[in-house]
């Protein structure tokens, strides 16, 4: 989303249109709120699901960082980049939610994500490979410590660079690039052990 | 050239984000290092699979029931901290006036300046409070440096105390106590915090001090 050159252009005028939005929004138009609420869903849904493990969990831990959005919503100045601030929030209530499920007595084990992914053109024999490296990648993934989880997350699947992952992890940089390589490299451990040939 | 022989396992996951600090190095030592090489194409792999993941399924009906979540949450009151704040407001306010403390205080509006919240907060010995109202006060958009300037209470300065106090009252907070999603505005505070010199340091934990005093004192009356 924000580490491409070429996409830098298109990225200004979404930001610029959030902004808008967030300005109508302030102005009482609620279905201008609607819209960034929709435009934002997915990838905050992507991040808490694979954040907090649980659907419900999960769906409840991105709700509410709408709801509270709106609860600032008087406040908020372009400032900031508006993404940022969103998966700031997103990711202060999917710490939580992870902190709380740790302390119920039986944790929800991560479960695999609702719909087939394999490229349908693939072979039969490819799709299941693939299917093993995600289902591994997934039991990898809730195997990372939420610090540490976060940071890949939010790099892999929202394409932050660096900069913008310490200003949502309030964090510094070197801390991004040493968590981020040790993420990636429990992750590298984690597939090697299941089986060397699937990286 | 002798540098391009050490290896680079650790610095490769920076690399294929473009964040890497030496890239030219990093990359004249992959061409002639057949570890390093393997170990960056295992890296690039597993950042093409984590990305070919499924993405999990939104709800159609998401976005309606963010809005009915809005909705039955207008009518409900302000945000604890805020709430916490309102009984000791007045005295907050006397003591900042007579202390001539907060020079926001005399431009206030309706609602309670940020700046006065901010030591009414400490006044509540209330981790979260304090630090809510330091986000609140950077959302308002309140001149640091006036912030600065009422924490100068000449008074205050002759006393010292170590600055872990801040750090150990910020670190009671939970971030969902104070909304923290706002990364300007606690990037601003820490960075406030950061850039107060020795003086100011004693002087803000001195306030503090004397905050938490004067509350245990009430509670022991009470
Ligand atoms: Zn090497």
């Amino acid at each position: 989303m924000f580490n491409d050159n070429e996409s830098e252009a298109s990225r200004r005028m979404q930001e610029a249109d959030d902004w808008e939005l967030v300005a109508q929004a302030q102005a009482g138009d609620m279905e201008a709120f609607t819209a960034l609420v929709r435009r934002y869903q997915a990838p905050v849904m992507h991040f808490c699901r694979r954040m907090v493990g649980s659907p419900q969990d999960a769906e409840e831990v991105a709700q509410e960082c709408f709801v509270r959005l709106h609860r600032h919503l008087r406040r908020l100045q372009p400032r900031a980049r508006f993404s940022t601030m969103l998966f700031g929030i997103a990711r202060n209530l999917a710490l939580n939610a992870v902190r709380d499920a740790a302390r119920r007595p039986a944790p929800a084990p991560a479960e695999a994500m609702d719909r087939p992914v394999a490229d349908p053109a693939f072979s039969p024999a490819r799709r299941a490979q693939v299917r093993e490296i995600e289902s591994a990648l997934e039991r990898g993934l809730a195997m990372l410590s939420p610090e540490h989880r976060e940071v890949l997350l939010l790099r892999e699947f929202q394409g932050m660079d660096y900069e913008t992952m310490a200003k949502v992890l309030r964090c510094r940089k070197g801390t991004v690039r040493s968590r981020l390589a040790r993420a990636r490299e429990q992750l590298r451990e984690y597939l090697f052990v299941l089986g060397g040939d699937l990286l | 050239m002798k540098n391009d022989d050490r290896h680079v396992l650790d610095e490769l996951s920076a690399y294929i984000d473009g964040e890497a600090l030496e890239p030219a190095r990093i990359a004249r030592h992959l061409q002639g290092c057949a570890e390093c090489a393997r170990r960056h194409l295992q890296l690039l792999k597993l950042g093409v699979h984590l990305r070919s993941m499924p993405l999990p399924d939104v709800r159609p009906e998401f976005a309606t029931r963010v809005m009915a979540r809005i909705a039955e949450q207008e009518g409900a009151p302000a945000p604890f901290w805020r709430r916490r704040l309102v009984d000791a407001m007045a005295v907050a306010a006397l003591v900042a006036l007579c202390a001539g403390l907060f020079p926001l205080w005399l431009r206030q509006n309706r609602e309670a300046a940020p700046a006065q919240l901010v030591a009414t907060s400490i006044e509540l010995r209330d981790p979260a409070a304090v630090v809510g109202a330091f986000v609140e006060l950077f959302d308002e958009g309140v001149d640091e440096k006036l912030v600065e300037a009422a924490l100068e209470a000449p008074e205050w300065g002759h006393m010292h105390y170590s600055s872990e106090s801040i750090w150990e009252l910020l670190a009671e907070v939970r971030p969902e106590d104070v909304s923290l999603g706002f990364s300007d505005a606690d990037n601003n505070l820490f960075s406030m915090i950061d850039r107060l010199g020795p003086e100011e340091h004693d002087v803000l934990r001195e306030l503090i001090l004397q905050r938490f005093q004067a509350v245990d004192q009430n509670e022991t009356k009470g």
